[in-house]
C-alpha cells in the first residue's frame, strides 16, 4: 500500500471517528459537575467504613483491590517480558567496561541524593492511606533512586544495587504476594482480598488494616518491576556500546 | 466553554493516531501510542472533576468538604501502569528489530506480508 | 462459592512463584507445577459448569457484597453457563499448551511457562467477570502476556514485527474500550455491568454518548476478535508465535473478542438501545460476511501454514460475529457450539504445524511437499481437524452451523447459510490441499496463486519427544469431532444463552440477590436443511482442496484472472503498522459510525 492511499483511507477515518468522538464527549455532564454516585458514596464513606484519610488510595487497595491486583500482574508480565526479550543476544561481562564519570563530587552528590530519595520513597509508601501517596507513587519514587545511581554513578555501582538477578525476585516477590494476600483472606474465611485486619485510627501510621501489607506488596512489585526494566535497557545498552550484540 | 476539556482528551488522542500512521521510526510511533493513551487520561479525569472540589485526602479537611471523584484517579492510576507495561515491551520490541534488521522504519522492516 | 476467586488467583499465584524461584530449579518442576495448577483450574471451572446449570454464581470481591438493592462499591463477578464454559474451554487449551511444551529446553522456558500461565488465568478472569473496569484490567493483562508470548524465541525480525503490529493494534482497540468505558461512567457513575445496564435503561436516553460508548467499545473488542478491517494483526501474530501459542490465539482469544461484544451488548445496552436491534444486526451482519469470506478467500492464497490457519480463524471469526449479530438466544448457543468445536479443531491443526516445524525446520507448504509422509499420527491429527472444521453432518462444528443457519433462516436471511457455506469452504479447501501436499505428497510442487513469504527459523531447541506433541494433537482434532456428535450440546448451549441474553434476571441475581429463573426448556431438532449444507460443505472442502493442489494445470487467463483478484488483497496486508492502523481508524469510523447512526434512529 503506498503512502498516499494509507493517508488517504487514514484521513476519511479520522474524520469519522472525530465526529463520533466530539458527539459522544459533548454529551458528558458538563465539566466540574460530576454527578455520578460512585465517587460521592466513596469519599463519604471511607473514613467511617475504612478509618482511611486518603480515598484515592483506599479505592485503589481495599474498594477495587482486585483489579489493583491485576495490574500488579500487568507489571509483572512487562518486566518478566522485557527480561526474556532482551537476555537472548548478548553476553554478561562487564568487567573492562569503561566508564565516563570521573567527578567525584558528582558520585557523592548523586549518592547523597538517592539515599533521600530512597527515604522519601519509603515515607511515601508509608503514609499511603494518610497523605497522597501509597504502593505506585512510592514504588515509583523508589526506581528513581535505582535511575539517580545510574545516571550519576555510573552502571556498576547501579549493577550492584539493583541488578536483574536482585530485581527479579523482588518483583515476583511484590506481585505474587499480592495474589498470596488474597487467598490469605480466602483461606481465614473472608472474601478474596478482604480487608482482614483492625483499621486503627484515621490519620494514624497504623491505619488501613491489611490492606497497608497490600500497599507494601504492591510498592515491592512496582519498584522491582522498573528496576527489573531499567537493569535489562542499561545491560543491552552496555552490551551494544562495547560491540558485543547485534550486526 | 464546559466540554473543552473533553475535547482536549479527544484532539490529543486524535494526534497521538496521526503520528502513529505517518510514523517512520518504530520509536517514534511507541511514544505515539503513549500519547494517545494520555488522552485517556486526561477523559477520566476531566469526568471526575468538581468545580471548588479539592483532592480527596480528608488528613486535614473536614469529611463534609467537597472533593473529586477518587474512583476516576484509581482508574487513571491502573492506567498509567498499563501504559508503562505496553511502552516498555514495545521499546523491547523496537530494540530487538534493530538489532536484527539495522532499521527502525516500519516501511522497510515489512517482511510479513500477503 | 470460594472457588469462583482461585479458579484465577492459584494460577497466577503459581505463575508469579514460577517466575520467583524458576531460575534455580530444574525445568521439569515449572513445567509440572504449571500442568498441575493448570489442571486445578480445570477442575474447578468444571464444576462452576456443573453449578451454574440453574444459578448465577455471584462473587464480590474485598468482600464487598452490597445488600440488595443497594450501590455496590466493589468488584462483582457474575458466573453465568456460557462465561464457566467459556472458562473451562480456556484452561483446556491451557492445559494442552502446556502439555506439549513439556521439557522445551531453553533457559528462559520457565518465564515462558509463567506468561502462558498468565495469559489463560487472565482470559478466564474476563469472562467471568461481571465490572466493566475489571474486565478491561484482564483484557490489558491478557493483552501484554500475549504480545510477549508471540515475540518469544524470536530471533529474526519476520517474528519481531508481528509482534509489535500485533502490540499496536491491540492497545489501540483497548484505549478505543477504556474511551467507552470512561464515556458510560461519566453518564451513569458505576462500573458494574449490570448498575451500568440498569442505569441506562431507567434513564432511557439513547444520545450520542450511548450511540458513542456502544460504538467504540464494540469496535475496540472488534479489534481483539479479529474482524475487517481490524484484523491485519492476526496473521502476522500467528505466523511468528509458538504452535503452542497460536492454540490459544485462534481457540480462544479471538473468541474473548466475540464473547466481550455480546457480553456487553447484552448486560449493558439491550435495555436501553433494543428498539434498535434491526439496524444494529444488520451493521455487525455486515462484519461479519466481509469478514467470512475475506478470511477464506486470503486463507486459499497463504502457502505458509500458520498464517493459512491465522485466515482460517479470521473467516470463522466472521461466522461468529454473525451468529451473535442475529441477536438471539438460539444463534447464540450456536456460537458457543461452534467456538467449542473449532478451538479444539484448530489447536490440533496448529500442534501439527508445530511438528512439522520442529521436525523439518519449515513450515512453508510447497517445501515440505511430502515430507509429512514420515508422521502418520500428525497426519490423522490434521485431517481429523480439518473434517472438523468442514461441518460434516453430525460432527465437528455441525451443530453450531446448523443453530445459526436454522435461526438465520426463521428470520428471514436466508443467505446467511450460503455465506457461512463458502467461508467453511474456502477455508477447510485450503486446509485439506496442504495437508494433502504435504502428508501424503500430492498435488504439483508450485503454485501460481500461493503468496510469496519467507521462512520461519527453526527454534532453537532440543525437543524431548515429537511423540507425545503428536499425541496431543490427535487428542484434540478427536475432541473437536466428537462435539458435534454429543447430542446433549445445542440444548445446553440454548439453554445458557438464554440466560446469558436475560438481561433484567442478571440485574435482578446480581444487584438484588434474587434468584434466576430457569430458562424456557428447549430441544433442538435436526433439520434436513442442516444436514444438506453440512453434506454441501464437507464435499466442497474436500473437492476443492483436492482441486486446489493441481492449481498449476488451471488454464493461464483463469490464474491470471485470479491473480489480478488477489493482488490488491495481498497489496493490503502489507505487514507495514502503519497501513494497519489506519485501516483500524477507517474501520472505527465506518463500522461505529454506522451504528452510532443506528442508535440515533437514523437508520
Amino acid at each position: 500500500m503506498t503512502t498516499r492511499v494509507r493517508l488517504a483511507v487514514f484521513s476519511s477515518g479520522l474524520v469519522l471517528v472525530a465526529a463520533l468522538l466530539v458527539d459522544g464527549v459533548s454529551n458528558l455532564p458538563p465539566f466540574g459537575r460530576y454527578a455520578g454516585p460512585y465517587g460521592d458514596i466513596v469519599a463519604r464513606l471511607v473514613e467511617p467504613q475504612r478509618h482511611m484519610a486518603n480515598a484515592v488510595t483506599a479505592v485503589v487497595f481495599d474498594y477495587r483491590g482486585f483489579d489493583t491486583m491485576g495490574e500488579e500482574l500487568i507489571l509483572f508480565a512487562a518486566a518478566s517480558a522485557v527480561a526474556l526479550l532482551l537476555r537472548e543476544m548478548r553476553d554478561h561481562d562487564t568487567s573492562d567496561l569503561v566508564e565516563g564519570i570521573r567527578s567525584d563530587a558528582l558520585r557523592g552528590v548523586g549518592a547523597l541524593a538517592a539515599i533521600v530519595t530512597f527515604v522519601l520513597a519509603l515515607q511515601v509508601v508509608a503514609h499511603g492511606f494518610i497523605t497522597p501517596g501509597g504502593g505506585f507513587q512510592g514504588g515509583v519514587v523508589l526506581s528513581a533512586a535505582f535511575a539517580l545511581v545510574f545516571l550519576t554513578n555510573e552502571y556498576r555501582a547501579y549493577n550492584r544495587l539493583a541488578s536483574s538477578s536482585f530485581a527479579e525476585p523482588v518483583e515476583a516477590l511484590g506481585a505474587g504476594g499480592y495474589v498470596f494476600l488474597g487467598l490469605l483472606a480466602l483461606a481465614l474465611g473472608f472474601g478474596f482480598l478482604e480487608n482482614f485486619l483492625p483499621f486503627g485510627v484515621t490519620g494514624r501510621l497504623r491505619s488501613g488494616g491489611s490492606a497497608a501489607i497490600v500497599n507494601w506488596s504492591s510498592a515491592l512489585a512496582v519498584s522491582g518491576g522498573f528496576a527489573l526494566i531499567f537493569s535489562e535497557y542499561l545491560q543491552e545498552n552496555v552490551a551494544v556500546r562495547h560491540g558485543r550484540v547485534g550486526k | 466553554m464546559t466540554i473543552l476539556p473533553y475535547l482536549l482528551a479527544v484532539w490529543i488522542f486524535l494526534v497521538g493516531l496521526v503520528g502513529i500512521v505517518t510514523s517512520r521510526n518504530l520509536i517514534h510511533l511507541t511514544v505515539c501510542v503513549s500519547i494517545c493513551q494520555s488522552a485517556t487520561y486526561i477523559l477520566l479525569l476531566a469526568i471526575g472533576y468538581k468545580s471548588h472540589g479539592t483532592a480527596p485526602v480528608f488528613a486535614d479537611i473536614p469529611t463534609s468538604r467537597k472533593v473529586v471523584d477518587p474512583v476516576v484517579q484509581s482508574l487513571t492510576l491502573t492506567d498509567i501502569v498499563v501504559a508503562v507495561a505496553v511502552s516498555a515491551l514495545l521499546l523491547a520490541l523496537a530494540l530487538k528489530v534493530f538489532e536484527a534488521e539495522g532499521s527502525l522504519d516500519p516501511a522497510e522492516i515489512a517482511e510479513l506480508k500477503g | 462459592m470460594t472457588i469462583v476467586p482461585i479458579v484465577v488467583a492459584a494460577p497466577l499465584l503459581t505463575a508469579a512463584l514460577i517466575a520467583l524461584a524458576g531460575k534455580w530449579l530444574p525445568h521439569v518442576v515449572a513445567d509440572a507445577a504449571g500442568l498441575a495448577v493448570t489442571g486445578l483450574s480445570l477442575a474447578l471451572a468444571s464444576v462452576l459448569l456443573a453449578r451454574t446449570s440453574a444459578r448465577l454464581i455471584t462473587y464480590w470481591f474485598g468482600g464487598w457484597r452490597p445488600r440488595a438493592g443497594s450501590f455496590p462499591v466493589g468488584i462483582g463477578w457474575a458466573v453465568d453457563r456460557l462465561g464457566a464454559g467459556f472458562a473451562l474451554l480456556v484452561t483446556c487449551l491451557l492445559f494442552a499448551a502446556l502439555a506439549y511444551s513439556w521439557r522445551t529446553m531453553t533457559e528462559e522456558h520457565y518465564l515462558f511457562v509463567a506468561l502462558l500461565i498468565v495469559f489463560g488465568a487472565a482470559m478466564a478472569g474476563f469472562v467471568l467477570s461481571g465490572d466493566i473496569f475489571n474486565m478491561f484490567v484482564f483484557f490489558e493483562l491478557m493483552s501484554v502476556a500475549a504480545f510477549v508470548l508471540t515475540a518469544y524465541q524470536a530471533e529474526e525480525a519476520s517474528p519481531l514485527q508481528g509482534a509489535f503490529n500485533f502490540a499496536v493494534s491491540n492497545t489501540l482497540g483497548a484505549f478505543l474500550v477504556l474511551t467507552g468505558i470512561a464515556l458510560l461512567y461519566g453518564r451513569t457513575g458505576r462500573l458494574n455491568l449490570a448498575a451500568i445496564g440498569q442505569t441506562l435503561t431507567n434513564q432511557g436516553r439513547h444520545d450520542g454518548l450511548v450511540a458513542a460508548a456502544f460504538a467504540l467499545i464494540t469496535c475496540g473488542f472488534l479489534v481483539k476478535a479479529a474482524l475487517v478491517p481490524f484484523h491485519f494483526w492476526l496473521a502476522d501474530a500467528h505466523a511468528t508465535a509458538p504452535a503452542p501459542v497460536c492454540v490459544l490465539f485462534s481457540g480462544v482469544m479471538v473468541e474473548v473478542g466475540i464473547f466481550a461484544v455480546a457480553r456487553i451488548y447484552w448486560t449493558v445496552f439491550d435495555g436501553v438501545l433494543g428498539e434498535f436491534q434491526s439496524p444494529i444486526r444488520d451493521v455487525l451482519l455486515g462484519v461479519g460476511v466481509v469478514t467470512a469470506v475475506l478470511g477464506a478467500v486470503m486463507a486459499g492464497a497463504q502457502r505458509h501454514l500458520k498464517r493459512l490457519l491465522a485466515y482460517s480463524t479470521i473467516a470463522h471469526a466472521g461466522c461468529f460475529m454473525i451468529g451473535v449479530a442475529l441477536l438471539t438466544p438460539d444463534a447464540l448457543g450456536g456460537v458457543a457450539a461452534y467456538i467449542v468445536a473449532h478451538a479444539f479443531a484448530k489447536g490440533a491443526l496448529f500442534l501439527c504445524g508445530g511438528v512439522l516445524l520442529t521436525r523439518f525446520g519449515e513450515v512453508d507448504e510447497l517445501l515440505l511437499h511430502g515430507s509429512g509422509r514420515a508422521l502418520p499420527v500428525s497426519a490423522i491429527a490434521w485431517f481429523a481437524g480439518a473434517l472438523a472444521l468442514a461441518s460434516p453432518p453430525f460432527l465437528g462444528t455441525f451443530t453450531g452451523h446448523a443453530l445459526i443457519d436454522d435461526t438465520a433462516s426463521t428470520m428471514g436471511y436466508w443467505w446467511v447459510p450460503v455465506v457461512l457455506a463458502f467461508a467453511t469452504i474456502g477455508s477447510t479447501a485450503a486446509i485439506v490441499r496442504a495437508g494433502l501436499r504435504v502428508y501424503a505428497g500430492a498435488g504439483d510442487p508450485d503454485d501460481p496463486l500461493l503468496a510469496d513469504e519467507p521462512g520461519e527459523a527453526p527454534p532453537p531447541q532440543e525437543r524431548a519427544s515429537l511423540g507425545l506433541m503428536q499425541a496431543i494433537a490427535l487428542v484434540l482434532a478427536l475432541a473437536g469431532l466428537g462435539v458435534g456428535a454429543w447430542t446433549g450440546l445445542a440444548t445446553r448451549a440454548v439453554e445458557a444463552a438464554y440466560t446469558f441474553t436475560d438481561r433484567i434476571s442478571y440485574a435482578a441475581v446480581v444487584l438484588d440477590h434474587r434468584a434466576l429463573p430457569p430458562p424456557p426448556p428447549e430441544t433442538w431438532h435436526t433439520t434436513a436443511a442442516s444436514v444438506a449444507w453440512a453434506v454441501v460443505t464437507l464435499v466442497g472442502s474436500a473437492a476443492v482442496g483436492a482441486a486446489s493442489v493441481y492449481r498449476n494445470r488451471f488454464p493461464e487467463p483463469l490464474t491470471r484472472a485470479l491473480g489480478a483478484a488477489l493482488a490488491p488483497l495481498h497489496a493490503v496486508h502489507s505487514g507495514n503498522i502503519g497501513d494497519y492502523v489506519a485501516w483500524l481508524v477507517l474501520g472505527t469510523g465506518i463500522v461505529g459510525g454506522l451504528l452510532a447512526v443506528s442508535v440515533h434512529g437514523v437508520l
